[in-house]
């Protein structure tokens, strides 16, 4: 699979939050900018003095060791944690200046568990409309397209979503994320639970959606091979600080750092 | 001042305007209870030995201390005296059903909530439990009559205690065993209240259904 072409980032999202900037951000800034960011959790640092910078490329991916801080630095970009220390930036200004629930919104998170609603698959989908209050039914994709995107056939709004497989779970995880017309997808290594040619369509999947879509995709990953095919740009992690950054093939082809090259020479 | 009476008296128990004294004879034939305790801790090499002594000195002390307050409390029958008591019955409660809670939580703020929603919930329902009990079903006259306001309202907020308490406890636990689905709301733009809506009916469900389960026991 070769790495997608970059996005054209669109705006009517955004226009459509009531966003009160006058103007949009260079396309040359960055979608995420991390600086000095510290993360602390009962006493232990998690992310310590982070300070980088992730693109408006298609699809960034996370990597690094178990612990490095990938799921805590993917928690702070659509604020299900705030840093302890430091500032976190989305499209040009700090995070914390958004409506929360408005950011929520524009910046999807699909879990490493699925977790499904009471009801069908109808419902969950139909959730993540209500909980944009009044005038987000009309905006939100029709539900069909959605689930025809990730893959499962219309049919499967009738179906009762705790009964999936995890595979099928998750895509409606990524369906019911992808109702709010999100302008960012965050994903938690969603196919760690997935069998190999379960795993292989839902990358497709992620991939083909940034295409079509426009939808910008930070991916933590511990698959390298799927950072290495699926992603345009990488960031290694470890131990909560940053080793490395940049274009994904410059990434593996040529990291400057020794650590990055032995990781990725001994992990996949 | 009022004329204050002895809580401890040497004499015999005498009942006196529907109160009954208590004699130090009396006292220490409580206090058997406590040795009995005291010796089955010992025979079964539990190691409770102290914490019973202890508890038992300490009770003492506090009875005494707050019996000689409610007498004088009883005896001046004054308004403001009563919602003193009251007040003061009030905070202890809250202190007490939030101290676990407060102990997990590390945030000032966070603990300052804690109080704030469990001692506005305490004081509202015992309150309006307290006013309709006494003045609708009771009638008690003068409306804040200590004999009937204090005993009735330490049983109400007592109660009240116990349930904010359990029910903290059960609404985290339910919290943390749902954390998935709560996360799940959040991040496509939940408002908290509504994130958190699931687990806080199943807690509310849970608190009802043990109290209807011991009503049932009770009438039966």
């Amino acid at each position: 699979m070769e790495p997608p072409e970059p996005a054209p980032r669109t705006v009517a999202s955004r226009e459509a939050y009531g966003d009160p900037r006058d103007d949009g951000p260079s396309p040359a800034s960055p979608l995420f900018a991390l600086r000095d960011v510290t993360q602390e959790r009962g006493g232990t640092v998690i992310l310590r003095d982070l300070t980088v910078d992730l693109p408006r490329t298609a699809i960034t991916a996370l990597v690094g060791p178990s612990g490095a801080g990938k799921t805590s630095l993917l928690r702070l970009l659509n604020r299900l944690d705030d840093p302890t220390a430091g500032e976190v930036s989305f499209d040009g200004r700090p995070i914390t200046g958004y409506p929360v629930a408005a950011l929520r919104r524009r910046v999807g998170f699909v879990f490493q568990a699925p977790t499904m609603f009471p009801g069908t698959v109808g419902d969950n989908l139909r959730v993540a409309v209500e909980l944009g209050g009044a005038g987000a039914g009309s905006s939100a994709p029709p539900m069909d397209r959605v689930l025809s995107a990730v893959g499962l056939s219309p049919d499967f709004a009738s179906l009762e979503a705790g009964n999936l497989s995890g595979g099928e779970k998750q895509r409606v995880s990524l369906a019911r994320a992808l109702m709010t017309r999100p302008e960012v997808l965050l994903l938690d290594e969603p196919t760690s639970a997935l069998d190999p040619e379960v795993a292989e369509r839902l990358l497709a999947t992620v991939v083909r959606l940034t295409r079509e879509r426009g939808v910008a995709v930070v991916m933590v990953t511990h698959r390298l091979s799927e950072a290495r095919r699926a992603s345009t740009h990488a960031v290694m992690l470890e131990g909560g600080r940053l080793v490395e950054a940049g274009p994904t093939a410059q990434l593996f082809s040529a990291a400057t750092s020794e650590r990055t090259r032995a990781y990725l020479a001994s992990a996949d | 001042m009022p004329n204050v009476p002895s809580l401890l008296q040497t004499t015999a128990p005498a009942a006196s305007a529907g109160t009954l004294d208590v004699t130090w004879p009396a006292l220490a034939m409580a206090a058997v209870l406590v040795l009995v305790a005291v010796a089955v801790s010992r025979w079964q090499r539990l190691g409770l030995e102290r914490g019973f002594v202890v508890g038992a000195v300490r009770a003492f002390v506090q009875l005494v201390a707050v019996g000689y307050i409610l007498v004088y409390v009883f005896a001046s029958a004054r308004w403001w005296l009563v919602l003193l008591v009251l007040t003061v019955m009030l905070v202890s409660a809250t202190a007490t059903a939030t101290r676990r809670r407060r102990g997990q939580s590390t945030a000032v703020g966070e603990r300052r909530a804690l109080w704030g929603i469990s001692g506005t919930a305490m004081l509202l329902g015992s309150g309006l439990t307290l006013a309709y009990v006494t003045q609708v079903v009771l009638h008690v006259r003068p409306w804040y009559d200590p004999r009937y306001i204090i005993p009735l309202f330490g049983m109400i907020v007592g109660n009240a205690m116990n349930g904010a308490a359990l029910a903290a406890e059960r609404l985290a636990s339910e919290m943390e065993s749902r954390r998935g689905e709560v996360e799940a709301y959040l991040a496509l733009g939940a408002m908290p209240a509504r994130a958190a809506a699931e687990p806080a009916r199943a807690c509310i469900r849970w608190r009802c259904w043990r109290r209807s389960r011991r009503t049932r026991r009770g009438a039966v």
